[in-house]
C-alpha cells in the first residue's frame, strides 16, 4: 500500500472517529508498532490545582513518529501521532479577520493575560510566605504597600526597583495596600490571601471589579479590613454594596464613581444601620436639583 | 429544443428549489428538518444546555449537536422554578468541586457566554453563604464534612455557638445546636433564568439545534460481542420525537444524552430500561417529585444579612432580595408525605405543619409571618440516593445519563455539561472524576448518600 494512502488511512479512520474512548489507550495502541510506549511525565501545568481524584494515567502517551515514517508539513507542527482531533479542529477553523472580532480576540487575550499573572502561585508563597508574596505581588505591578509599625510606604521607583526581603521574615505585616494602578482581576485578589493585619484596601479605578470580587474582599479581609475604597469600580452592582455588611470592623468606605448602582442612598443608608461606626465617602444623599425646587 | 410552457415551469422551479437548498446548506441554517445528528441531548433545560454549548464550545462545526426541548416556555422545567441557590457545602467530594467549577463558570459567564450583537448575560449573583446547624449527634459528621470541604477549596468558616449568637442575634437556640458552617465565598443565590437562556442562547449562535418536539421512541441495534463471555451491548440509532402540531419525525443520532431532569425515568423506559430482562430491569431510577417554596412576607423577620438558613430538621429560609422583609422557605418533606406530583399545585397546609413551627423556633419574630405567595416545582429525585447518575449505560452503549440531581442541579448544571462534553469526545470525565457516580452504582445498589446535608 503507498505510504499516502496509510498516512490518509491513519488520519480519517480509527483515530479521529468521535466515538467515546477515543482518547483510550486501548484505541491508540497500535498493534503494528514494535517499539515500547514511551510514557511521558505528568508535568505540572501553571495553577493546576493537584485534586485528590485528578485520573491516575498520565496525560500524554502519544510516541514521536519514527524516523523511517513518511512525514508531511502538518507533522513539522505536530511531530507526534497520532494528531489529536482538537488540533485538527483547531487548524480547520476559520480566522476571523473582522476588525471587530480581532479586537475582541485582543480583548480577551488581555484578560486571559493579566488572570494568569495574578494567579495564586504556591512557589511564591513557600518562599516567602503570605505578607511579603502579597507585598511583592503588589509592589511588583505598580501599587504600594505599607507595613505593620512602619511609616513609610513600599513601591516601585521609574527603574522599576524596589526594596523588600526576599526571604521569609517572621513578624512582617501589611497593613496597607493601594492596589489602584494595578488593573487587579479576580485571580490577584486571591494571591492577597491570608493577610492577618490588613485594615486599608485601595481598589479604586479597577475596572475589573465586580460583585464576585468584593464577595472575595468581604472574605478574605472580614475581621480586619476598617478602610476600603471601591471608587470607580463601575462593575459592582447592588448587591455586592449590600455585602459589604460583613465587613464588620468597616469604618470607611468610598464609593465615588458608583451612583449609577441601582438605589445607592438606600442602601448605604441600610449599611449605616448594620455599622454604626461606617462613614460613606462619596456619596450625595441629596439631589442638588430637588433642593433647588423646593 | 421546443420548450413548452410546463416543462420550462417545471425546470425554473426545481433550479429555484436546488439554489434555495444550497443558500440554506450555505448559511448553516436547517429550515429543512435534521434527519441525522452526531448528538442527541434529550432535554433543554440547564443540564441539557450546559451540554449542548460545552460540546458545540470543543467541537464546534464537527459535532451536529440537536437538543429536543418540548416545551420553550420551560413551564414545568425544574431549572426555572428553583430558588437557583449556590453552595460549596457538600459530604460527597465530587458535589463540593462540581460547585466550585458551577462558581467559577458564573463568575466568568459574561465572558463565556457573550453572543456578538446582544446584551451580556447578568446573573444577579448575590454573596450571601449559607448556613448549615449542627446538632450534638452529628457533630463529627460535620466537622469531617469541614474538613474535606476546606481541603477541596471551599471557604467555610466554623461557627460555635458564642460566635453564632455574636454574628446572628435573632438566632434562638439552646443545647440543641452546637455548631454552625457558613459559606464566605462563592456561596448565595443567582438567577437561574439568566443561566439558562444564556447558555442556550450561546449553544444556539455557535450552531446547537433545539427543536420544540417530544421523545417517544427509541430504536437500537444489537452489537457483537467482542469476546464470547461479553455482555452483548445494543446501540442506539434512531429516535422518534412528535411535534406540537401532532406530526411524528424521526432522527438518527450516533450519541444519545439524557438530561431530561424528573422525566429521565421515561425517557430510560422507552429505550426499554425496566421493562427488559437482566441489566435491562434496573430503570433510570429518577422521577418528578414535587417540592413548595413559599413566599412570605415578616415585617420583623432578619432579612438584612441573613444567609440561606439551613436547619438541621431540613427546613430552609433565605431572604428574598428582591423585596424587603420578604423569604423564601422550604422543606423536603418525608418519605410518607410526599405530594402528588402530577400538577404543580401548592399546598397551604403543609407551611402551617412543618415549616411555620421550626421557622418561629429559630427566630421568634417569625411569629407574624404571612404568607403572601408560593409556586412548585419538580425536583428531578434520584430515589435511590438523591445524587447526580452519570456516565454511559452499560448496555446502551452510547446512551449518556446525566440526570438525578435531586434539587442541588443548577448549581452544578455548568460542571455537570462540561463532564458530558468529556464523556462524549473522551469517554471518561476527566476534569473530575466522576467514575462514583456512574450508572453502576444503580445496578449494584450501593447508594452515595449525602451525610446530613440537604
Amino acid at each position: 500500500m503507498s505510504v499516502a494512502c496509510r498516512w490518509t488511512r491513519r488520519l480519517c479512520g480509527r483515530h479521529l472517529t468521535l466515538n467515546r474512548g477515543m482518547h483510550s489507550s486501548a484505541v491508540l495502541s497500535n498493534k503494528e508498532d514494535e517499539t515500547p510506549k514511551k510514557v511521558w511525565v505528568t508535568h505540572h501545568r501553571e495553577g493546576e490545582k493537584m485534586s485528590w481524584n485528578v485520573p491516575s494515567e498520565p496525560v500524554d502517551v502519544r510516541q514521536k513518529i519514527p524516523d523511517n515514517e513518511w512525514r508531511g508539513l502538518l507533522h513539522r507542527i505536530a511531530p507526534k501521532k497520532p494528531i489529536r482531533a482538537d488540533f485538527m479542529s483547531y487548524m480547520q477553523r476559520g480566522i476571523d479577520l473582522r476588525p471587530s472580532s480581532i479586537k475582541r480576540w485582543w480583548g480577551n487575550m488581555q484578560t486571559e493575560a493579566a488572570a494568569k499573572d495574578q494567579m495564586y502561585k504556591p512557589e511564591r508563597v513557600a518562599v516567602l510566605g503570605f505578607e511579603l508574596a502579597a507585598a511583592h505581588f503588589v509592589v511588583h505591578r505598580g501599587g504600594r504597600v505599607r507595613f505593620r509599625g512602619v511609616k513609610e510606604w513600599v513601591e516601585q521607583n521609574e527603574d522599576e526597583e524596589y526594596e523588600l526581603s526576599r526571604h521569609y521574615q517572621p513578624g512582617v505585616y501589611i497593613e496597607e495596600v493601594d492596589a489602584s494602578k494595578i488593573n487587579l482581576v479576580y485571580e490577584g485578589l486571591e494571591s492577597m490571601k491570608n493577610l492577618m493585619y490588613l485594615k486599608n484596601l485601595s481598589v479604586s479605578g479597577c475596572a475589573h471589579i465586580d460583585d464576585w470580587c468584593i464577595d472575595r474582599i468581604c472574605c478574605q479581609f472580614s475581621g480586619t479590613l476598617e478602610h476600603l475604597d471601591i471608587s470607580g469600580c463601575t462593575k459592582v452592582t447592588e448587591r455586592g454594596i449590600g455585602a459589604l455588611a460583613r465587613l464588620r470592623q468597616l469604618r470607611t468606605l468610598n464609593i465615588t464613581g458608583l451612583d449609577g448602582v441601582k438605589d445607592i442612598r438606600l442602601l448605604c443608608l441600610l449599611l449605616k444601620d448594620d455599622l454604626p461606626q461606617l462613614k460613606i465617602s462619596g456619596i450625595n444623599y441629596f439631589n442638588p436639583e430637588t433642593l433647588e425646587h423646593s | 429544443m421546443i420548450r413548452t410552457l410546463g416543462s420550462f415551469s417545471v425546470v425554473q422551479r426545481a433550479w429555484a428549489g436546488v439554489w434555495r437548498a444550497s443558500r440554506c446548506l450555505a448559511t448553516g441554517c436547517s429550515s429543512a428538518w435534521p434527519r441525522s445528528c452526531d448528538v442527541l441531548v434529550v432535554g433543554g433545560g440547564a443540564v441539557g444546555s450546559s451540554s449542548a454549548y460545552h460540546l458545540k464550545h470543543r467541537a464546534g462545526r464537527d459535532l451536529s449537536v440537536v437538543v429536543l426541548e418540548q416545551d420553550s416556555t420551560y413551564e414545568k422545567a425544574s431549572t426555572v422554578l428553583s430558588l437557583g441557590n449556590i453552595r460549596q457545602q457538600f459530604s460527597v467530594a465530587e458535589n463540593t468541586l462540581l460547585s466550585l467549577y458551577g462558581a467559577s463558570f458564573l463568575r466568568r459567564a459574561p465572558e463565556l457566554l457573550a453572543v456578538e450583537g446582544q446584551d451580556p448575560v447578568d446573573l444577579r449573583f448575590f454573596p450571601r453563604g449559607y448556613l448549615f446547624l449542627a446538632t450534638p449527634e452529628g457533630l463529627k459528621q460535620m466537622e469531617e464534612n469541614y474538613k474535606q470541604q476546606t481541603s477541596l477549596g471551599a471557604e467555610v468558616a466554623w461557627l460555635w455557638p458564642d460566635q453564632l449568637r455574636k454574628v446572628y442575634p435573632w438566632f434562638t437556640f439552646k443545647d440543641n445546636v452546637v455548631a454552625g458552617v457558613l459559606g464566605t465565598n462563592n456561596e448565595g443565590w443567582f438567577d437561574p433564568w439568566s443561566l439558562l437562556l444564556g447558555m442556550r442562547r450561546k449553544a444556539e449562535s455557535l450552531g446547537a439545534l433545539y427543536l420544540p418536539a417530544k421523545l417517544t421512541g427509541l430504536q437500537y441495534r444489537q452489537e457483537e460481542p467482542r469476546q464470547t463471555t461479553a455482555v452483548p451491548t445494543r446501540s442506539l440509532t434512531t429516535a422518534q420525537v412528535r411535534l406540537k402540531s401532532g406530526e411524528e419525525r424521526e432522527i438518527s443520532f450516533s450519541t444519545l444524552v439524557v438530561a431530561a431532569g424528573g422525566w429521565s425515568g421515561e425517557v430510560g423506559r422507552l429505550a426499554g430500561l425496566g421493562t427488559g430482562e437482566g441489566v435491562l430491569a434496573t430503570p433510570i431510577p429518577v422521577e418528578p417529585r414535587k417540592r413548595f417554596i413559599y413566599c412570605a412576607h415578616a415585617p420583623d423577620g432578619p432579612w438584612e444579612g441573613c444567609p440561606v438558613f439551613n436547619d438541621y430538621t431540613g427546613m430552609y429560609f433565605r431572604p428574598d432580595t428582591t423585596r424587603p422583609q420578604y423569604f423564601f422557605c422550604g422543606r423536603s418533606p418525608l418519605e410518607e408525605e410526599e405530594p402528588d406530583p402530577t400538577d404543580l399545585s401548592v399546598d397551604y397546609s403543609f407551611f402551617d405543619t412543618h415549616l411555620w413551627p421550626q421557622m418561629v423556633e429559630r427566630c421568634p419574630e417569625f411569629g407574624n409571618l404571612k404568607v403572601k405567595s408560593a409556586w412548585a416545582g419538580y425536583y428531578d429525585y434520584n430515589t435511590l440516593d438523591q445524587n447526580l447518575i452519570l456516565g454511559f449505560h452499560p448496555v446502551y452503549t452510547n446512551m449518556c445519563i446525566a440526570t438525578g440531581l435531586s434539587g442541588h442541579g443548577i448549581q452544578q448544571s455548568p460542571a455537570v455539561g462540561r463532564a458530558v462534553m468529556e464523556c462524549v469526545v473522551d469517554g471518561r470525565s476527566h476534569s473530575i472524576n466522576l467514575d462514583r457516580f456512574s450508572f453502576d452504582r444503580i445496578l449494584t445498589r450501593q447508594p452515595l448518600k449525602e451525610k446530613m446535608v440537604m
